[in-house]
C-alpha cells in the first residue's frame, strides 16, 4: 500500500504537465524580471553540487605530493595517478566485482520481475493477492533490519564470498515487481486475448508481447537497478571476505580507511564514478522523469 | 502445453540452481587437479608499500610452488581494516583462510572462540625466541607459527626540538610535559596521539597504560583493571598534554598515517609507538638527518608494545599437511630473511643472524626488551572497541578521565561476562 | 512518457476484463481451465523462490533469532525477551536511539528546505531548466560512500572548507571531530547533498500540479510571492510534501554508509546511529542475537512512520 500510496502524487504530477503547459509559459513571460535571482539562486546550488565532482577529478588529475588546498591549481595535470590506480590489481578486480554484481542483477531482475510482473496483472491463480500483498509487506522491513539472519543464512548455504552470495540474494525486489505489475496491467487484454486465438504458448506471448511492449519501463527499471546494485555498500561489505570479492564500493571504503594519498583515492573516486555519470548523461532525462512518473525509489 | 510452460519453470529451477550449488569455488583461481590442495593465506600489509608487498608474495608463491607441485598456494593481501570483523565472519561462515597472520593477543582471542587448531606436530618450539612461543601458547599447544617479529619506540624529529630552543630530547612523561608549552608556541605538538576507533590501542593508549604501571586486564583475566589509578594517570596524562597544546589538534579522532599525518608534516614532533616502518617513512618525509630513534618513553615503566607475527591454522582448513608444509615454508631462516628486509620486521628464530643489522634496526631489536605482546585474554579485541569512543570522549573533554574509564569499565566487564 | 499514458489506463482495462473471460469458461475441458492459474504460477515462481528464501526467511528469522543468544559459532539457546529486555536497559541502545533521533531532526528539515528550494526555483525559471535540473540531481546517481569520500576530504582538516577558512584567517572547524551536534550537521549535509534530488524531483512533479489559475488569481489579488506559497502552494502540495518527509525521516533512521565511511560511529559515539549499532553488534562484537533485536526495534521505527503516512494520506484523499 505504501507504494501505491507513494505514487500517487507524482503520478499525478506529470500528468498535468501537457495541460498546463501554455498557462506556465504565458506566466513566465510575466515573470521575467524575477529570474535573474533564481537563475543566480540555482547558478549557486548548481555549484554545490557539482562542484565535488570538479575536485574530484581536479585532484585525481594532480600530480602526487601537490599541495591539495583549495585555488592552488596543480602545475600541470597527469594521468599517473589514474593509471597507478587501474594498474593495482585489486582495483581491476573490484571494478570487475560492481559490474557482475550489477549487469546480473539487472538481467535477472528483469526477466524475474515481468514475469512476476505479468502473472500479476494478468492472470487468475489461488492465492494470487495474498502473495502480491506479502510481497509489497516486505517494503515495509527495511533491509538492515534483517541482515544479520541474511548473513546467517547465506553463510549456511556456504555463499559467504561467493558471487551467488553477493548476488541472489538481493534479487527478490518488490518495487520491480510492484512496477512491472502496474505497467503491465495497463496494457489492453486484446492483445493477450489475440495471441491467444493465434495459438501463441504461454512463453511465447511473455517473450514476443509483454517484453516488447514493456521495453519502456524495462529500461527505466534496469537504470535504477543498475544504479542500486553499483551504489550498495552493506551486503557488499559483509557478504565479501577476501580482497578479491570485493565491489568497488567496499574497495573504495577501505582505500579510504587506509590513509592513502589523496591524489591516488580520489583517482579511485573518479573511475568509480564514471559509469553513473555515463547512466547520468546519457539517460537523465528518462531517470528524471521515471521518478516523478513511477515514484520509484533509489 | 506442458512444453511452453516448461520455461518460466525452467527457468526457476536454474535460480534454484544457482542458489543452491553455484558456490561451489570460492577461490577464484584456486580450482586445480584432483591431487592438488590449494592453501590460502591471509597477509597483510606488513610491508606497507603496496606494490612491493604484491611483487614479494608474488615471489613467495612462485618458489613455494617450484618446490611442492602438489600445492597451489595463494597469498590474499588483505586490509588492516576491519581485520577482525573479516577474519571473524570467515572463521564462522567457514569460507576464508587456512592460515592467517594473527598477533598474539589475537591468536587467543580466536582460539577462545574455537576457530583453531593446534600446531603442535608443525612447529619445533626451541628453533624460536622462548618469550615469542610463550605468548601463543594457550592450554599447553601452541597456536602461532610465528614468521616475524616486530616491536615499537620513540622516534623523534630534532629539527623541531632545536628550532624551539630544546636541548635535551624527552624520554620520560615528565620531560615531554615539560617540552611541550615550547613546542606549542611554534604550533608544533610535542607527542603525537592517534585516537581514531578504527585503530587498535597496542599503538596508541596500552603502551601508555603499561607506562604508568597499569594492566588492561587483571592477571586472570576475569576482569578489567584499565579504571584503576594507573589506567586514571596514563589518560590524564594525554588530557594534560593537550590543554598544554602538546598534542594534535585532531588527536582524539586522527589515524596513525606518516605520510600527511602529524609527524610526516613536521606538526608533532616525537612518536612513542612507532614501528621501524614508519621510522622509514618519516625520515622520507622530514629527511633522514632529522629523525633519531631512542628507547621506548618512560612513565613509571619503561615500556612499549612489540608482537610477534604469527601463522594460525584455522578450523577452516581441511588438508592441514598442505598447510604445515607452507607455515614451515614461510616460517624458515630463509624466506623469513627476506621478509624482515622488505618489512623492516626482526627474526623470532634463534638460527638467525642480526649481527648485520643496520644501527636502526639494532635500536628496534633492543626495544624487543621492553615489548609487551598486547594483552592476551579472550574478547580483548571487543574490551578495545568498547574502551576507544570513552578514550575519545576524555580527549574532547566532555567528560574527566576518571569518568570515562568508568564507563569503558562498565561496557568492558558486560562483554567479559557476557563471552563466559 | 509514455509510462505515464499507460499508468493512466487501468480503469478501462479493468473494466473490460470481467466481460471477456468468464464467457467461454464453463465449456472449456478441465486442461484448458488449468491452463491459466499453472501458467500464473510458473511465472511467479522464480520470484517467488527468491522472495521465499531471501526475505521472507530471514524476516521471519531475524524476529526469532531476537529470542536467542546466537553467537557467531552457530550455538545458540532460547533466552526468552532477555534480549528486549536489555536493549531497554542498554545506554548504548538509548544512545544510538538519541544520536539517530537528532540526526533525523537535523537531517529531514536540511534536506526538506534544500529540495523544496530547488523544486521552487526549477519550477519558475524557464531558462535552461533541463540543465539546471540535471546538474542539482547528479549527486543522487553516486553512492554514499562517494560522497562520504568526497566530503570527508571537505571537511577535513587540510581540506576544501578549511583550506578557505585558514587563508581567510580563521581556525579550523572540526567538522567530524567536534561536538555531536556539528559532527550529525556535518554527515547530514553529505547525505542531504547526495539524496535531495530524489525529493527535488517528487516536489517538482507535485508543483506542476498545482493549476497555475488559483496562483494568478492569488497574484492579482495582490499576494506577494511568499504568501501565495503559504496561502496557496503549499496547501495543495501537502500529500506531496507529506510523503516526502516521510520517506527521507525513514531515509534518516537508516542511515549507515556516510557514518561507515567518514567517522566510524565516532568521535566518541557521537554518530552512532541506529543502524551502525546493529553493525556494530553484529559484525565487530559477533552478538547476533543482541543485533536482530536491534534490528526489530529499527522495523518497529520505520513501521511506525509507515502507518502514519499511511493513515494521513487516506485522510487527506478522502
Amino acid at each position: 500500500m505504501t507504494v501505491e500510496a507513494s505514487t500517487a502524487p507524482g503520478e499525478a504530477g506529470t500528468g498535468a504537465t501537457t495541460t498546463h503547459v501554455p498557462g506556465s509559459a504565458g506566466v513566465s513571460r510575466r515573470r521575467t524580471h524575477r529570474q535573474p535571482w533564481a537563475i543566480a539562486l540555482l547558478v549557486v546550488a548548481s555549484l554545490f553540487t557539482v562542484g565535488p565532482f570538479l575536485a574530484v577529478f581536479i585532484l585525481a588529475l594532480s600530480p602526487a605530493g601537490a599541495p591539495t588546498i583549495p585555488f592552488q591549481w596543480p602545475e600541470a595535470l597527469t594521468l599517473d595517478n589514474v593509471s597507478r590506480v587501474l594498474g593495482a590489481r585489486s582495483f581491476v578486480r573490484w571494478t570487475l566485482n560492481s559490474f557482475v554484481y550489477s549487469v546480473v542483477s539487472v538481467v535477472v531482475i528483469l526477466l524475474t520481475a515481468a514475469m512476476a510482473g505479468y502473472a500479476f496483472a494478468k492472470k487468475r491463480f489461488p492465492g494470487r493477492d495474498v502473495l502480491l500483498w506479502s510481497f509489497l509487506a516486505t517494503l515495509m522491513v527495511p533491509v538492515q533490519a534483517t541482515i544479520i539472519p541474511m548473513f546467517v543464512l547465506v553463510a549456511g548455504l556456504d555463499g559467504v564470498d561467493t558471487f551467488w552470495g553477493l548476488i541472489v540474494p538481493t534479487l527478490a525486489n518488490s518495487q520491480a515487481v510492484f512496477l512491472m505489475r502496474q505497467f503491465i496491467r495497463g496494457l489492453p487484454d486484446e492483445l493477450f486475448d489475440a495471441a491467444r486465438i493465434d495459438g501463441a504458448g504461454e512463453w511465447t506471448t511473455f517473450w514476443r508481447i509483454v517484453l516488447p511492449l514493456t521495453r519502456p519501463v524495462l529500461a527505466t527499471l534496469g537504470i535504477f537497478v543498475f544504479l542500486w546494485h553499483w551504489n550498495d555498500f552493506l551486503w557488499p561489505l559483509i557478504i565479501a571476505q577476501s580482497d578479491e570479492m570485493r565491489t568497488l564500493t567496499v574497495g573504495l571504503s577501505t582505500l579510504s580507511a587506509e590513509n592513502v594519498a589523496v591524489a591516488d583515492l580520489m583517482a579511485a573516486a573518479a573511475v568509480s564514478v564514471v559509469p553513473c555519470l555515463l547512466v547520468f548523461a546519457f539517460l537523465q532525462r528518462y531517470l528524471v522523469n521515471s521518478i516523478a512518473s513511477t515514484g520509484i525509489k533509489g | 502445453m506442458h512444453k511452453r510452460l516448461a520455461v518460466p519453470a525452467a527457468a526457476a529451477a536454474s535460480l534454484l540452481a544457482l542458489t543452491a550449488c553455484g558456490g561451489g569455488d570460492g577461490a577464484p583461481e584456486g580450482s586445480g587437479g584432483g591431487e592438488q590442495s590449494t592453501v590460502t593465506v591471509w597477509m597483510y600489509p606488513v610491508i606497507p608499500d603496496e606494490q612491493a608487498s604484491q611483487a614479494y608474495w608474488a615471489g613467495v608463491e612462485e618458489d613455494f610452488e617450484a618446490q611442492h607441485g602438489e600445492i597451489d598456494l595463494v597469498v590474499e593481501l588483505q586490509p588492516w581494516d576491519n581485520r577482525d570483523e573479516k577474519i571473524a565472519t570467515a572463521l564462522a561462515s567457514g569460507r576464508g583462510p587456512d592460515l592467517v597472520l594473527l598477533t598474539a593477543d589475537q591468536t587467543l582471542n580466536y582460539h577462545a572462540t574455537g576457530g583453531l587448531k593446534p600446531l603442535d606436530d608443525v612447529i619445533e618450539p626451541s628453533e624460536f625466541y622462548p618469550q615469542t612461543i610463550d605468548a601463543v601458547t594457550y592450554d599447553g599447544s601452541v597456536y602461532g607459527y610465528p614468521i616475524y617479529q616486530t616491536s615499537t619506540t620513540t622516534v623523534y624529529n630534532t629539527a623541531l626540538f632545536e628550532q624551539a630552543g630544546i636541548e635535551e630530547l624527552p624520554t620520560t612523561w615528565d620531560e615531554v610535559l615539560a617540552a611541550a608549552p615550547a613546542l606549542a608556541e611554534q604550533g608544533v605538538a610535542v607527542m603525537d596521539y592517534s585516537g581514531s576507533p578504527n585503530m587498535t590501542l597496542n599503538l596508541s593508549f596500552y603502551p601508555l597504560l603499561w607506562q604508568a604501571g597499569g594492566s588492561v586486564f587483571t592477571e586472570d583475566g576475569s576482569d578489567v583493571a584499565f579504571d584503576g589509578p594507573e589506567g586514571v594517570a596514563a589518560l590524564e596524562f594525554l588530557v594534560d598534554l593537550q590543554a598544554a597544546g602538546g598534542l594534535p589538534p585532531d588527536a582524539a579522532t586522527k589515524a596513525n598515517a606518516i605520510e600527511g599525518g602529524a609527524l610526516g608534516t613536521g606538526a608533532a614532533a616525537m612518536g612513542y609507538a612507532v614501528t621501524l616502518a614508519e621510522v622509514q617513512q618519516l625520515q622520507a618525509a622530514v629527511g633522514e638527518e632529522n629523525v633519531v630513534v631512542g628507547e621506548p618513553l618512560t612513565g613509571v615503566e619503561q615500556v612499549t608494545f612489540g608482537t610477534p607475527g604469527v601463522l594460525a591454522l584455522t578450523t577452516i582448513n581441511e588438508d592441514p599437511e598442505a598447510a604445515a608444509k607452507v607455515a614451515q615454508y614461510l616460517g624458515s631462516a630463509e624466506v623469513s630473511a627476506g621478509l624482515h628486509e622488505a618489512s623492516g620486521t626482526y627474526p623470532v628464530r634463534l638460527d638467525a643472524d642480526t649481527s648485520g643489522s643496520d644501527e636502526l634496526t639494532t635500536a628496534f631489536i633492543d626495544a624487543l626488551d621492553y615489548a609487551r605482546p598486547g594483552e592476551v585474554v579472550p574478547s580483548a579485541r571487543q574490551v578495545m572497541a568498547a574502551l576507544s569512543p570513552h578514550l575519545q570522549a576524555a580527549l574532547q573533554g566532555t567528560v574527566s578521565a576518571q569518568e570515562a574509564l568508568d564507563a569503558a569499565a562498565a561496557e568492558a566487564r558486560q562483554i567479559i561476562e557476557r563471552a563466559s | 512518457m509514455a509510462l505515464t499514458k499507460h499508468r493512466s489506463d487501468p480503469p478501462t482495462t479493468v473494466a473490460a476484463a470481467p466481460g471477456v473471460s468468464p464467457l467461454g469458461r464453463r465449456a472449456v475441458p478441465l486442461r484448458a481451465r488449468l491452463r491459466e492459474p499453472l501458467a500464473g504460477l510458473l511465472f511467479v515462481l522464480p520470484m517467488l523462490v527468491l522472495f521465499a528464501i531471501f526475505r521472507f526467511v530471514p524476516t521471519l528469522g531475524a524476529a526469532g533469532m531476537s529470542f536467542t543468544d546466537y553467537r557467531l559459532s552457530g550455538e545458540f539457546s532460547f533466552v526468552g525477551v532477555e534480549n528486549y529486555g536489555r536493549l531497554m536497559g542498554d545506554p548504548l541502545f538509548l544512545q544510538s536511539l538519541r544520536t539517530t533521533l537528532v540526526y533525523a531532526a537535523i537531517y529531514v528539515p536540511m534536506v526538506f528546505v534544500v529540495a523544496m528550494g530547488t523544486a521552487l526555483l526549477l519550477h519558475h525559471v524557464v531558462w535552461a531548466r533541463g540543465l539546471f535540473r540535471g546538474a542539482l540531481f547528479l549527486p543522487y546517481v553516486t553512492s554514499f560512500v562517494l560522497a562520504g569520500i568526497i566530503w570527508t576530504w571537505v571537511y577535513q582538516t587540510d581540506g576544501l572548507v578549511n583550506g578557505l577558512l585558514r587563508s581567510a584567517g580563521q581556525d579550523a572547524v572540526p567538522f567530524l571531530s567536534g561536538d555531536q551536534l556539528l559532527v550529525l550537521s556535518s554527515l547530514s549535509v553529505v547525505s542531504a547533498w547526495r539524496g535531495f534530488g530524489y525529493s527535488m524531483l517528487i516536489l517538482l512533479a507535485g508543483l506542476k500540479n498545482i493549476p497555475e489559475e488559483l496562483t494568478e488569481a492569488a497574484m492579482l489579488d495582490g499576494a506577494g510571492p511568499v504568501q501565495r506559497f503559504i496561502r496557496i502552494t503549499f496547501p495543495l502540495l501537502r500529500p506531496v510534501v507529506f510523503f516526502v518527509a516521510v520517506i527521507e525521516t525513514i531515509a534518516a533512521f537508516q542511515v549507515f554508509d556516510t557514518i561507515y565511511v567518514m567517522t566510524g560511529g565516532g568521535p566518541a559515539r557521537a554518530s552512532y546511529s541506529l543502524v551502525f549499532m546493529l553493525y556494530d553488534q553484529g559484525f565487530q562484537f559477533f552478538d547476533f542475537g543482541y543485533a536482530a533485536t536491534v534490528g526489530i526495534a529499527l522495523f518497529l521505527i520505520v513501521f511506525v512512520i509507515s502507518i502514519v503516512q499511511r493513515r494521513f494520506l487516506d485522510r487527506e484523499t478522502t
